[in-house]
């Protein structure tokens, strides 16, 4: 078991002033069997506003606000300390819907092509979900700028290039084909200084991570702070307001052993 | 007794003057149109009404229990009557709703099932409409019209009084509300029926509303009133899809949304009408499997018949929508308004073989029906009786009970001989009568 502090800060600076902004943060950790999560703490600024909470359908922790006044500038802060197991594993079982496409994880003729080269030959579960995970690790080369939150896994394959998203959207598009029930998972880990993505697939039983950007099952570093079928079901923050202005996101987190 | 109720033309200057018109859009710019309405109405008699009243609720009722059984513990698919493959990537399944029970579990409040009578009488289901079925008020508004020029028509007690959508659809709004003020949200006036929302709003005492007028705080929804101050909103019969109700929930470039509405009806303070995630029971595929809904929640034999369907995603099927392709009518499972309807009769060979390659490539996306040869009715045009394709969509409202509404919006083809009868296709409205038991 690994003892965690963590601290996940977000700031988002407005070129001029935004009013009537209503957002949703994915930024809370649970508790899981695999994480314990030891009252994480959310501070968000400006303190003007209402803030409250929520939970989605897949089982997140929702930080819900709105804030009418004018600002320029955004930000929220959570912190906390986690005891994780040293395993990949947390029990539970998948909805149906885990196992179907989505429009960023649907197949396209490329990674249809590219699964019949792969197609695992092993009947365990996690075996082919290795197998996968390796045939992804070795077919994509991770580069930045190259992708957006918006790439389908299909797009990202077909460029072969790409970030932990795009790594995670195709994973689960191969194990969606393969028919293995899987989930994006969305959160934070030991060596990087910003978000990290990787996914969860269902045995049955239990929720198994595996991390396909490093081609290796999830450790006592990760800390989860939400999942969803893909990317777009689960972004850490969604926000929609009023004003012409752009805006600049800064993402900062860092984890360390107590 | 379908005697023209005084001329159509005093009717439809009356209509335009009322507004009463429907838009579109064409070639990317918007356009109003008036909704032709003849005077001749179509006749339904009380024993056939009562027929299609019990298949219809029946319909209905299984078509609720299929979504809350969907949204839940999709009992249906475990136990093999339909594929797991024809739900979870339907675009109108919606996973942030897995998990949600509506108030009183009632997913479809109103639904509009259109219907064709063939030339033998029988009546077919051709389409069950459970997202945000519009056209209600067209058949309500000529009504009223035609009470004001032909009054003595209406008074003879033989005619079923239609007047009464008004309270049933306030009773279907009251019964799932959760504490709070009964509103309508409109996109506003660009939408095609924006004339609908208004006299709805009207009609039933609702508030009539725009996105800006709501908002959602410690998951309640709210509406601003003039003071600055705030009434709690129990039920909102939206008129906005799914895909733009909640621009945090679903697509993030809606403007007309409420931010974190879904957030408050899945806490169980909202009740939305219809819900949101229907669009995977109304899903021209799904249509195939509804008279094995009702067989499998009902325990019942279907009395309404849908029209003979093939799915060419079976293979059996795929084999004799190919063979057959000339005869048939090709639906586009994701289209709606007429569009992506084409007849097989109407093709020439080489598109024949194009449709036989996308539908083998592309089995899912289409379903394939027999034609029904159903019946004319007797329009006028130009001062001349002639005889048009007409379809009827009628209204069945959810509430403490399901109700069937004794009337319907008849549409009919301007176009001789077509089969498609939408408005968004040109085609016009009569008023439905049902008649009184004798
Ligand atoms: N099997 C059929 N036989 C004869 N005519 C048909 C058949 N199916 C559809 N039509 C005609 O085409 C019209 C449109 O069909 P349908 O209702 O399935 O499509 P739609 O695009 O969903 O339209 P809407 O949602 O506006 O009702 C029907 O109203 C009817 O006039
Ligand atoms: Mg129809």
């Amino acid at each position: 078991m690994k003892r965690l502090q963590f601290e996940f800060q977000t700031n988002l600076d407005f070129s001029c002033g935004m009013s009537e902004h209503c957002f949703t943060l994915r930024c809370i950790p649970v508790s899981d069997g695999r994480q314990t999560i030891a009252e994480p703490k959310c501070v968000i600024l400006p303190h003007s506003g209402k803030v409250w909470r929520s939970r989605d359908s897949f089982g997140n922790t929702l930080i819900c606000g709105r804030m009418n006044e004018e600002h320029s500038g955004f930000l929220f802060k959570v912190s906390g300390e986690a005891s994780i197991e040293n395993s990949c594993e947390a029990p539970g079982i998948a909805q149906p819907f885990y196992r179907a496409y989505t429009e960023l994880t649907a197949a396209g003729e490329k990674l249809l092509a590219f699964y019949e080269e792969n197609r695992p030959a092993a009947a365990d579960v996690r075996l082919r979900a290795e197998q996968l995970c390796e045939a992804v690790y070795n077919a994509m080369v991770y580069q930045r700028g190259e992708t957006g939150v918006k790439t389908t896994a299909e797009e990202a394959f077909s460029v072969g290039k790409g970030v932990c998203q795009d790594y995670a959207h195709i994973f689960l598009s191969l194990l969606r084909t393969d028919g293995i029930p899987c989930r994006y998972a969305s959160g934070l880990a030991f060596e990087c200084g910003e978000t990290h993505a990787w996914v969860e697939i269902n045995d049955g039983t239990r929720w198994i991570g595996i991390d396909p950007t490093h081609n290796r099952y999830i450790g006592g570093g990760y800390i989860k702070l939400c999942h969803g079928r893909d990317y777009s079901d689960c972004p850490i923050e969604r926000g929609i307001y009023r004003g012409n202005g752009d805006s600049v996101q800064t993402v900062s987190s860092k984890v360390t052993e107590v | 007794m379908n005697t023209p109720v005084a001329d159509a033309r005093a009717i439809n200057e009356l209509l335009a003057r009322y507004g009463v018109k429907f838009g579109i859009y064409k070639n990317g710019s918007f356009k109003e149109q008036l909704f032709p309405f003849d005077a001749i109405p179509r006749v339904i008699t009380a024993e056939d009404f009562a027929d299609m009243e019990k298949g219809l609720v029946q319909r209905v009722d299984a078509l609720n229990m299929f979504l809350a059984d969907i949204y839940s513990e999709g009992k249906i698919i475990k136990d093999g009557i339909i594929p797991e493959d024809f739900v979870y990537i339907s675009k109108g399944y919606l996973a942030p709703c897995a998990g949600v029970m509506p108030p009183k579990g009632i997913y479809s409040h109103i639904s509009g099932i259109d219907l064709v009578q063939a030339k033998d009488g029988e009546w077919y289901i051709l389409e069950d409409n459970l997202r945000i079925p519009s056209g209600a008020s067209y058949p309500l508004i000529a009504r009223e019209l035609c009470r004001m020029t032909s009054p003595s028509v209406f008074e003879s007690g033989k005619i079923a009084d239609n007047r009464n959508y008004a309270s049933l659809l306030r009773s279907t709004m009251d019964n799932v509300n959760c504490g709070g003020i009964n509103v309508i949200l409109t996109p506003g006036r660009y939408n095609a029926a924006y004339f609908e929302h208004s006299y709805l709003a009207e009609k039933t005492g609702a508030v009539l509303v725009q996105n800006t007028d709501l908002f959602v705080e410690d998951n309640i929804l709210y509406m601003k009133d003039y003071l600055g101050g705030k009434t709690k909103v129990g039920a909102v019969y939206r008129r906005i899809s799914d895909e733009y109700l909640d621009p945090l929930t679903f697509l993030p470039e809606s403007l007309i949304g409420v931010p974190h509405i879904m957030d408050a009806y899945r806490a169980g303070n909202v009740a939305i009408l219809n819900a949101p995630g229907n669009g995977v029971a109304d899903d021209k595929g799904i249509y195939y499997f509804v008279p094995k809904m009702i067989k499998y929640y009902l325990d019942e034999e279907p009395i309404l018949k849908n029209a003979p369907t093939y799915l060419p995603f079976y293979e059996e099927d795929r084999k004799y929508v190919l063979d057959n392709l000339e005869k048939l009518v090709i639906k586009d499972v994701s289209e709606a308004g007429g569009y992506g309807v084409v007849f097989g009769r109407d093709m020439t060979k080489e598109q024949l073989s194009d449709w036989r390659t996308l539908i083998t490539e592309q089995s899912r996306r289409f379903i394939a029906q027999e034609v029904i040869d159903f019946i004319d009715l007797e329009v006028m045009e130009n001062g001349q009786s002639v005889m048009r394709k007409a379809d009827l969509r009628a209204f069945v409202l959810s509430g403490e009970k399901t109700r069937v509404w004794p009337s319907g919006l008849t549409r009919f083809s301007r176009i001789a001989d077509s089969f498609v009868v939408n408005s968004s296709q040109g085609g016009g409205f009569k008023d439905t009568w049902v008649l009184l038991p004798e």
